[in-house]
């Protein structure tokens, strides 16, 4: 088992190969950057900034606030049924309505990338009161706070998106790369049991991207400026592992079932996942996203100290930190012991064609 | 007494509706046997359900009196050269001996006895080499090594000597009785009598699924004779080889394939062609690429007894 190991590692990271890993664990990295200079999360943390200010400055805020909104009054009516926007060029009404697909993406929480941002420009009054209206961006706590907002980004892009992705290209090839490359017979003609193969495998992509997974999240949540502090990051790396074994776990399966078509299968799980763990019913109790996410929401405490949207709060489940715990760990140990009892029983053979 | 090495009972094998064996009922001992019979004749499967990669659709098969399919007791007592040249080429051959010795249950002697085998098998100049650089007779050698590190009682190698130049053929060959005279068993197949026939006298005959024959090779040998033996030669110089191959050695016919920098020769003395082949390619300064023994005179023969049975 530990030679299967160490041949995984050495076809992960052998040769150049340890490039393309670093590139696709850069990725989410050049995502925060973006996020941070162009996106939501930087337009979030200057809205935040404006507000503590404001806090600090009521009466100035006011008058500027009342002076703007009067200017916008002049205008057309749409400006009306828009948002207010605080950014770093100050405190004014935004051209920009929210309807439609991006409506839906905020009230869902799925924007990948500009989630963070988007949830700040929905704030939930739309009393034309223009008082209140400016009262209420102006730095009540209803809206959504950096710690949440960067959580949510860092779930989103570490948990869901690259511990998916890199499952996606490690885990569901495994059984078909030996296939294609007819070096199966090796391995299924030495007196090693067909479990350890697996295990062995798996405890090789588990061991080459955890620690690198673990690397760039940390690198993420410092150009981020440390939000949440330890706890935040504590919860994200927890996460971020969990999605690590079990989604690679899961795909590993999907592989041995259907070898040639693993990696459509599983991107077809992916998509379906991806819907169904939103779903606010029984039904996102079906997904693995489900669990991670209730396990990182329930470490980084975010549910209790009632920071989280209504609208996500609908969503993310309230599962105790022992049942996602026990329901994650009997996915990796059920999909590992399926796909054993597959590769024991069923023949995949090599040939020309493969 | 110790069980045989392979007893197989109405073995049958079925990929949905082709058939792969047909009904084989098969006992062979200790020696080196060769599996001979013409590409899809079903060798290859016929040696994938002894080395416990199928399972068999109907019948039985076993190998040292226990059932191959998933069975690391049998795995034990075997050593497997597949057909295909297919590698861990980012690993050396050192390496990747090394790592099937360790599955093969060698632990810490897994490096000194991967670097026997190789040595063994003519390896050591590119011990340490990726096997990505390797040349095809060299990938050979290397796949044989891998079969034999953990010493099993039984070596099975499938078409051994394909795309290996008249050098790196000679040399398996030579290897291959060499352990047969060390008191290792050995099932060899191919699809080159005349293969077969340098390795070994003792022969099993498959075609269509079904054993057409076994035992002693001189019953083939003389029908053999009836028929022309057609060899490929790829090499930089094809015509100049021809002009000497036709005044030098025993040639019935001849042909070009130009694009292909490749002769065809037909023979009815394939053994004094082949003994004198080297010699004669050395004198005209021709390098070969490549030397393959085509079987269509052993398709002849397989039509001659499926007629005659």
């Amino acid at each position: 088992m530990n030679a299967l190991f160490r041949l995984q590692v050495r076809e992960m990271i052998g040769g150049k190969k340890l490039w393309l890993v670093l590139l696709l664990l850069s990725f989410p990295l050049l995502l925060t950057w973006i996020a941070m200079s162009f996106g939501g999360l930087g337009r979030l943390k200057s809205n935040l900034e404006y507000r503590e200010w404001a806090r600090n400055h009521p009466e100035e805020a006011y008058h500027e606030g009342r002076q703007i909104i009067g200017d916008v009054r002049e205008g057309p009516l749409e400006y009306l049924q828009g948002r207010i926007v605080i950014d770093e060029s100050g405190f004014r009404f935004k051209d920009h309505h929210f309807g439609g697909l991006d409506r839906w993406f905020a009230l869902n929480g799925d924007w990948l990338l500009f989630r963070g941002g988007l949830l700040s420009l929905d704030p939930k009054q739309e009393t034309p009161d223009e008082d209140q209206l400016m009262l209420t961006s102006l730095g009540t706590d209803e809206d959504v706070d950096w710690q949440t907002a960067t959580g949510i980004f860092l779930f989103t892009v570490y948990c869901q998106a690259i511990a998916v992705l890199m499952a996606l290209l490690y885990a569901s090839p495994l059984l078909n790369t030996e296939l294609e490359g007819k070096t199966l017979p090796y391995l299924h003609t030495r007196p090693i049991a067909r479990w350890k193969i697996i295990v062995g495998k798996f405890a090789g992509i588990a061991t080459v991207l955890t620690p690198l997974h673990l690397t760039s999240l940390v690198l993420a949540w410092l150009l981020l400026e440390l939000p949440g502090g330890t706890n935040l990051l504590q919860a994200e790396a927890a996460a971020a592992v969990a999605a690590i074994l079990c989604y690679n776990a899961l795909f590993i399966l999907v592989g041995y079932m259907i070898p040639a078509r693993a990696m459509i299968v599983a991107v077809i799980y992916i998509v379906l996942e991806a819907f169904i763990s939103y779903v606010p019913a029984l039904i996102n109790r079906v997904s693995v996203t489900y669990y991670v996410r209730t396990l990182a929401i329930e470490l980084s405490g975010l549910i209790h100290d009632a920071r989280l949207p209504e609208e996500l709060k609908v969503i993310a489940g309230r599962e105790p930190l022992s049942t996602s715990l026990l329901v994650l760990a009997s996915i990796v140990v059920g999909s590992l012991t399926l796909a054993s009892l597959l590769a024991a029983r069923r023949e995949y053979i090599v040939t020309e064609k493969a | 007494m110790s069980p045989p090495l392979l007893k197989t009972q109405d073995l049958t094998k079925l990929y949905d509706v082709v058939i792969g064996v047909n009904d084989v009922t098969l006992e062979l001992s200790s020696g080196v046997i060769g599996l001979l019979g013409p590409n899809g004749a079903g060798k290859s499967t016929l040696i994938k359900l002894m080395t416990g990669q199928l399972r068999p659709s109907a019948g039985t098969i076993e190998m040292f009196g226990e059932r191959p399919w998933n069975n690391p007791r049998v795995f034990k007592r075997l050593g497997y050269c597949p057909e295909h040249d297919a590698f861990y080429d980012q690993l050396t051959g050192h390496e990747f001996v090394t790592f099937l010795g360790r599955l093969s249950g060698l632990g810490a002697a897994a490096p000194e006895r991967a670097e026997q085998a190789l040595l063994r098998v003519g390896a050591a100049e590119y011990l340490h080499r990726p096997i990505r650089e390797y040349s095809r007779g060299m990938r050979q050698r290397t796949k044989v090594a891998q079969a034999l590190v953990h010493d099993p009682d039984l070596l099975i190698l499938d078409e051994p000597l394909t795309g290996t130049d008249p050098i790196g053929r000679r040399d398996m060959m030579d290897l291959i009785v060499s352990l047969g005279q060390e008191g290792k068993s050995l099932i060899v197949s191919s699809h080159v009598l005349h293969e077969v026939q340098s390795m070994t006298d003792e022969f099993v005959m498959i075609y269509g699924g079904r054993i057409l024959a076994s035992g002693h090779i001189q019953e083939i040998r003389d029908l053999m004779d009836e028929f022309p033996h057609k060899i490929a030669v790829r090499c930089d110089q094809p015509r100049r080889l021809a002009s000497r191959i036709l005044g030098e050695l025993p040639v019935a016919g001849l042909e070009f394939d130009e694009p292909k920098g490749q002769i065809e020769v037909l023979t009815h003395e394939p053994t004094s062609f082949y003994r004198g082949f080297a010699q004669v390619a050395l004198e005209a300064d021709v390098a070969v690429h490549e030397m393959s023994s085509q079987d269509d005179n052993l398709q002849a023969v397989f039509n001659y007894l499926i007629t005659a049975r």
